[in-house]
């Protein structure tokens, strides 16, 4: 038997790509996967969230109140008279969708509400300090009366469970990624679309021109809001409520639209004015 | 290209030989199919997909040892040896190798 | 910012782990290209049979073996590959070069003869879950067979 030697430079046994275009290809599918799945997920969740009912909403979420909110809720002045102006506005409300709608005050400069489950809405110590008028605060409260009526709250929340869950089943749920994923956009997650906020600013509108016989400060928040935030992009990319200059504008449109009785501003009560965070 | 796991081709003289030629692949299954294997893992049985997943890798590692042998004017693999390892979790690693011959 | 850091952390040792791997990788192939030319001579069956019992002067058990690890960049790509499926090119080249270079020491071992016949392989992981977490992800091949020596 006869030995003929052969050598081939080339290697049948080794696929021929190059591992960078790989690396980068599957990349982007998961990315994208990821994105469809997530987007998928959270209309989902949307769906669910616009259909559940309020006592679901209130099992599902209570922890909220008894391990977070609750413990924030100090029995001072300023807290009272938060609670005050939000019964005044909730009165007002034709259909109720909770029982109780508490107003929380969370200590921090930072300018900012939120509308949690359960009918609860912080509002933080730096949003009171910068309000002018009693009118400011209560568009800022019954803007987010808005988003429980329409229950905006809830799909981002939704989101964000869905998120969670993603990255949990993905990459396990203690790893760096999850948390990594969970600080960046539980902030831009809070935040509601465009349409979400003008609908909710709408409603605010109405609400406080209803409970003051006219619409005077309305606009005042996003104006001051627009004068600062324009600046950074990241910044406003990143706030839970954007683009303050068109929502001022749209307001002010609105003022001068309908024609509402021009009323004297109230100020805001002292205990407002100079909130008590202790 | 005749294939034997034989010392020869039977009934065929062997003529001239090529030395050694290998085939091999490492694949993997997509995600989906992982997790329906673990789960199929709880009450036993055939794992269709890693099944399959073997079968791939056997063809595609038969091919390239056949595709080698062929190139160096092999009419016959002779003494043909599988072997298979898990060189990670989920992927199969399918390893083919016997003697490249010439039979008249 | 502790997520941050591990962020960085992580494309760094991507960047290292394709940069120095593709270079180890390249010069592998080339000292191994070059080898196998050397010993080309020397054939390695899987045949056992001998064709002239007579003939055979002297035989002797060879063998080689290499343990190849896998760099950072591959690890990461072939964890993404297996998300989709498909072939695992990763680690196509790990086993290849595994291959061949114990094939190469197998023969070092068998200088001097004419044929190394019934050649045999085993693959293993080595580490425990070999390829998962934090494992070492390496692949070990041995080769084996009986060189041979003719009589002139």
């Amino acid at each position: 038997m006869k030995y003929t030697p052969k050598h081939f430079e080339e290697n049948v046994n080794v696929e021929k790509t190059s591992p960078l275009r790989e690396f980068f290809l599957l990349l982007f599918g998961v990315i994208g996967a990821l994105v469809v799945l997530y987007m998928a997920l959270g209309m989902a969740a949307g769906f669910v969230a616009a259909r559940l009912p309020v006592s679901t909403e209130e099992r599902l979420f209570g922890f909220f109140d008894e391990k977070f909110l609750i413990s924030e809720k100090k029995p001072n002045a300023s807290q009272i008279e938060l609670q005050k102006l939000l019964d005044r506005l909730t009165s007002l409300i034709p259909q109720k969708r909770y029982e109780e709608y508490n107003a929380i005050l969370i200590c921090g400069d930072e300018v900012n509400a939120a509308a949690l489950p359960g009918g609860n809405i912080i509002v933080y110590e730096g949003l009171l300090k910068q309000a002018e008028s009693e009118n400011e605060i209560a568009l800022v409260l019954a803007h987010e009366l808005g988003h429980f009526s329409n229950r905006d709250h809830l799909r981002g929340l939704g989101r964000i469970l869905a998120l969670f869950a993603l990255s949990a089943i993905v990459t396990g749920s203690s790893s760096s990624v999850t948390e990594y994923l969970g600080s960046m956009t539980a902030g831009a997650e809070m935040r509601f679309s465009q349409k979400q906020e003008y609908a909710a600013d709408d409603y605010g509108f109405e609400l406080v021109s209803k409970l003051y016989g006219g619409s005077a400060g309305t606009s005042d928040f996003f104006e001051r809001a627009s004068s600062k935030d324009s600046k950074n992009p990241l910044v406003l990319f990143f706030r839970t409520h954007p683009a303050s200059k068109k929502r001022a504008d749209r307001i002010k449109k609105r003022i001068t639209d309908e024609k509402t009785p021009q009323i004297e501003k109230t100020p805001a009560p002292a205990a407002l004015k100079n909130p008590d965070c202790k | 290209m005749i294939l034997t796991n034989l010392e020869n081709v039977p009934g065929k003289k062997t003529v001239e030989h090529f030395g050694l030629v290998s085939g091999s692949t490492v694949r993997a299954k997509h995600i989906g199919k992982d997790i329906a294997a673990g789960l199929k893992n709880i009450v036993g049985g055939e794992l269709r997909g890693y099944t399959e997943l073997l079968q791939e890798a056997r063809h595609e590692s038969v091919g390239r040892m056949m595709k080698e042998a062929e190139r160096m004017g092999a009419n016959a693999v002779v003494n043909i040896r599988f072997a298979t390892s898990s060189v990670t979790q989920g992927a199969s690693e399918l390893f083919i190798y016997g003697t490249a011959v010439r039979v008249e | 910012m502790e997520s941050l850091i591990n962020l960085g952390v992580f494309v760094f040792l991507l960047a290292l782990g394709y940069l120095a791997g593709h270079a180890a990788e390249k010069k592998h192939y080339a000292s191994i290209i070059a080898r196998e030319k050397e010993t080309l001579n020397l054939p390695a069956v899987t045949i056992r049979h001998v064709e002239d019992e007579e003939m055979v002067e002297s035989a002797w058990l060879v063998s080689g073996s290499v343990c190849v690890g896998l760099d950072y960049f591959k690890m990461v790509l072939a964890n993404l590959r297996k998300i989709f499926g498909g072939r695992v090119g990763a680690y196509e080249t790990l086993v290849d070069r595994a291959r061949r270079e114990a094939t190469l020491r197998m023969k070092k071992q068998a200088a001097g003869a004419d044929i190394v016949l019934n050649t045999r392989y085993e693959t293993s992981s080595i580490g425990q879950n070999a390829g998962g977490k934090n494992a070492v992800g390496a692949v070990e091949v041995l080769a084996y067979g009986t060189a041979v020596i003719y009589k002139k």
